[in-house]
């Protein structure tokens, strides 16, 4: 039992659920108090236990559906039905019953009883042609153990394993009696031989069925953590569609890790509310007369963020992640407001806060996307819309290429929004190297900005925003 | 851990109305609760591991009303505290009585000389001083705000702290000490803990990711908009003198109105409204020109209404061939 719920919390563990241990002994506690007699109540108890968020629960559901599917039909109803030879009306009423040599045509055809026939040491030989199907998966599970299947990572490994398993339950005693059934020269010899190899066939798919499934369980999540790894080093470019959904929600932790890492720094101020408390204590040693006083009021810094977004041509294979990005900073943060431009620009704001990231940012792709891009008059558009209300406190953030397309790039109104907000920060997916060559402005804006950094990959813009924070404090 | 463990069994398990799951359940119902068996199992782990529950999902659900019925069924007080942006522990956790404690520090100094008489020195003065019983931090002057109020009920309490994704992140630290040894801790004085641990719920709107702390705390609770025939209970309960056939196509109205793209989706205490509404109104069915007139009871953004606008005829004859 405790060794079933001990396995059951590493496999959420490896799907990406952070269980601590407080959490597996509420989990053991819950299971003392609804029981394992009905799963759906088990799934609901555990669920409240060890799920923190709706995410969570959705993969703990996956995880627990799979965990707990029963395995094998055979050990479920516990009598292992034997095959009495000739009579077609004890043929098993299941279909996938896969193990049991077929059961139309007896083995040797002959009236003998088929098992006597087999040398009496070949034990996984009498199993496959008895059709003990419990006794089969019994041994299929003993030998997993034995072979540390837990232990099983990659896909690549699963020919090995399946083999491995094979040989820990007997494999060699079962060639060996086939050898010894054909050597046999007769039809017995040779009818048992060819039912024994369909067994051994058949046995075989269904051990590779297992070590996928324990695949299937465990090593997802391990797997993941390698290509986790990988994604935040890959040029964002170069990131294949099929892992859009793992990039947005790496995205997401990175933005919330800079955020909590940044936003709790507070100032206290001299004025405002008077801090009682405080006062109180700091004047008791002042006989109750007030002297030094503390104020209640402190400053919270939030920072009031203008993004501006490039959706251009130029750098389509890049807005997919620099939009995501955005987005995930408006979860976190209060005030972000997005844009996002080719040559008009227009304001996404309200697109992020009503979908859901992924249809949000193609949504924005689609409608403003894949144009060539005009900075100058993206700027300007945005000083129209917005320079008012850029002030001391506010930080433009502007994630582009800087590709002009040889057009104006009004560097003056860059300058202009450079003098008013506190600060404009610039992140280009370019390598340096490229900056000002061909038609990028990028040197010639980088004199009105207070950085500019490379974001080609996602370490590198987790890099660039982490710098751009610091600076903040 | 062991703390923990030690002190559930005897107090609470033979409570009656937390005896089994279904228990539970119609035990909601008696007070006019339709929940699912998710919840119900929530609650019920809730009261047997002494966790508290962190109750998340779309506003109107009745995240809330859970707080409330618990305190209905179990007969306890029900303590509030409404989290906003600034709340800190002088009105969360507790406060001193700063005036009182002035008045105190007066009243003592006016008795300095008969404590001090006849001491001799700086020294004897000072051992007298320490001998003489100092209460300027004491219970006395402590003002019990909600968390401290919970934790003092004599027969225990439902806590509810709501919305609590709108105070600030340093709040939720105070929090911790509370929603696991269900104690706190006052600098001056020490730990004051529960007598009876009360059951706390936590509602949050998901406006900001809580804390992972936080969460790992509490057993969470996500309530999704109900359907159909849970939500027909929920009116049947609420507003009893509606017609059945009404009911059923009032609910599946606003049943398809939840798949519309719209920027608030009616919740569950909209649902209620309306069938207030209609109540008041003596319908007996559900007509485009009703529907076009109580609108503005289901839907609260204007942008919204004109979404709906050209639709609500076929989502009418949808919802008369429901029932």
């Amino acid at each position: 039992m405790q060794r079933t719920v001990g396995s059951f919390i590493g496999v959420l563990r490896t799907a990406g659920l952070p269980v601590s241990i407080p959490e597996t002994l509420e989990a053991h506690r819950a299971l003392d108090l609804v029981g394992f007699g009905d799963p759906v109540l088990l799934k609901h108890a555990w669920g409240a236990v060890l799920a923190k968020s709706e995410e969570e629960q959705a993969i703990f559901e996956t995880c627990f559906d799979r965990f707990f599917a029963p395995p094998d039909k055979a050990p479920e109803d516990g009598r292992p039905r034997r095959k009495v030879e000739g009579d077609d009306s004890d043929r098993p009423d299941t279909p996938d019953d896969e193990l049991m040599p077929t059961g139309g045509q007896p083995f040797g055809g002959g009236g003998g009883s088929g098992t006597s026939e087999l040398r009496t040491d070949a034990a996984l030989a009498r199993m496959l042609m008895e059709g003990d199907r419990a006794a089969l998966a019994q041994a299929v599970e003993g030998a997993a153990q034995a072979v540390g299947l837990e232990q099983i990572r990659l896909f690549t490994q699963t020919g090995r394993f399946t083999r491995m398993i094979m040989e820990e339950i007997g494999l060699e005693g079962l060639d060996a009696e086939i050898a010894a059934q054909e050597a046999r020269d007769d039809a017995v010899g040779a009818g048992l031989a060819r039912s024994l190899r369909i067994g051994r066939q058949r046995l075989f798919r269904r051990v590779a069925e297992r070590v996928e499934r324990q695949l299937a369980l465990k090593a997802d999540g391990e797997s993941r953590a390698i290509r986790e790894d990988i994604l935040t080093r890959v040029r964002l470019s170069a990131v294949d569609r099929r892992d859009y959904r793992m990039m947005a929600e790496l995205i997401r932790k990175m933005a919330k890790k800079l955020i909590a890492l940044h936003s709790r720094r507070r100032k206290v101020t001299d004025r405002g509310h008077l801090d009682l408390r405080r006062t109180l204590r700091a004047n008791v040693a002042y006989d109750g007369v007030l002297m030094d006083l503390h104020w209640k009021h402190r400053k919270v810094d939030r920072p009031e963020i203008f993004a501006l977004c490039d959706v251009s041509g130029s750098v389509s294979a890049y807005a997919r992640f620099l939009l995501m990005f955005l987005y995930s900073l408006g979860e976190v943060l209060p005030k972000v407001r997005a844009f996002a431009f080719t040559g008009p620009l227009a304001e996404v704001t309200e697109q992020f806060q009503r979908h859901e990231v992924e249809r949000a940012v193609s949504e924005v792709i689609t409608k403003f996307g894949f144009g060539s891009s005009d900075y100058g008059m993206a700027l300007d558009q945005f000083a129209g819309l917005c320079m008012d209300e850029v002030d001391h406190r506010s930080t433009v953030i502007i994630l582009g290429d800087a590709r002009t397309n040889n057009v104006n790039p009004r560097i003056e109104t860059l300058e202009l929004l450079h003098r008013r907000a506190r600060r404009v920060i610039w992140l280009n997916p370019e390598s340096t190297g490229q900056w000002g060559t061909g038609d990028s402005a990028m040197l010639r804006y980088a004199a009105h900005c207070t950085r500019v950094e490379a974001c080609g990959s996602l370490r590198q813009l987790e890099r660039a925003v982490d710098n751009i924070l610091r600076g903040a404090g | 851990m062991s703390q923990e463990n030690a002190v559930a069994p005897q107090t609470k398990a033979a409570d009656p109305r937390m005896a089994d799951i279904p228990t539970v359940k119609t035990g909601f119902e008696g007070h006019r609760y339709i929940c699912n068996d998710r919840i119900a199992t929530t609650v019920y782990l809730a009261h047997h591991l002494q966790k508290p529950v962190l109750v998340e999902g779309p506003p109107g659900v009745g995240k809330t009303e859970l707080a409330l019925a618990t305190s209905r069924l179990m007969g306890l007080p029900l303590v509030r505290l409404q989290c906003y942006e600034g709340l800190d522990e002088s009105k969360a956790l507790y406060e001193w009585k700063y005036g009182k404690q002035l008045l105190y520090t007066q009243m003592l100094r006016e008795q300095l000389s008969e404590v001090l008489d006849g001491a001799k020195g700086l020294k004897a003065g000072m051992a007298r001083l320490h001998d003489f019983a100092d209460i300027f931090f004491s219970a006395e002057f402590l003002e019990a705000r909600p968390l401290l109020q919970a934790l003092q009920q004599p027969g225990g309490a439902v806590l509810l702290i709501d919305e609590v994704d709108k105070s600030d992140y340093e709040f939720e630290a105070y929090l911790l000490e509370i929603l696991s040894a269900y104690q706190i801790t006052i600098p001056e004085i020490g730990t004051i803990s529960a007598g009876v641990p009360p059951l706390v719920f936590l509602t949050s709107n998901n406006t900001r990711e809580l804390g992972d702390a936080l969460k790992r705390r509490c057993l969470h609770l996500y309530i999704p908009f109900p359907d159909a025939k849970i939500e027909a209970r929920i009116v049947e309960a609420q507003v009893p003198g509606l017609s059945a056939s009404l009911r059923t196509q009032l609910v599946a109205f606003v049943q398809a109105l939840r798949e519309a793209d719209l920027k608030k989706l009616p919740a569950i205490s909209e649902t209620v409204d309306w069938a207030r509404t209609l109540v008041l109104l003596n319908a007996t069915e559900l007509n485009p020109d009703l529907v076009r007139t109580t609108l503005n009871v289901l839907l609260k953004f204007q942008e919204d209404a004109e979404t709906v606008e050209p639709e609500i005829y076929a989502l009418t004859q949808t919802a008369l061939k429901a029932s």
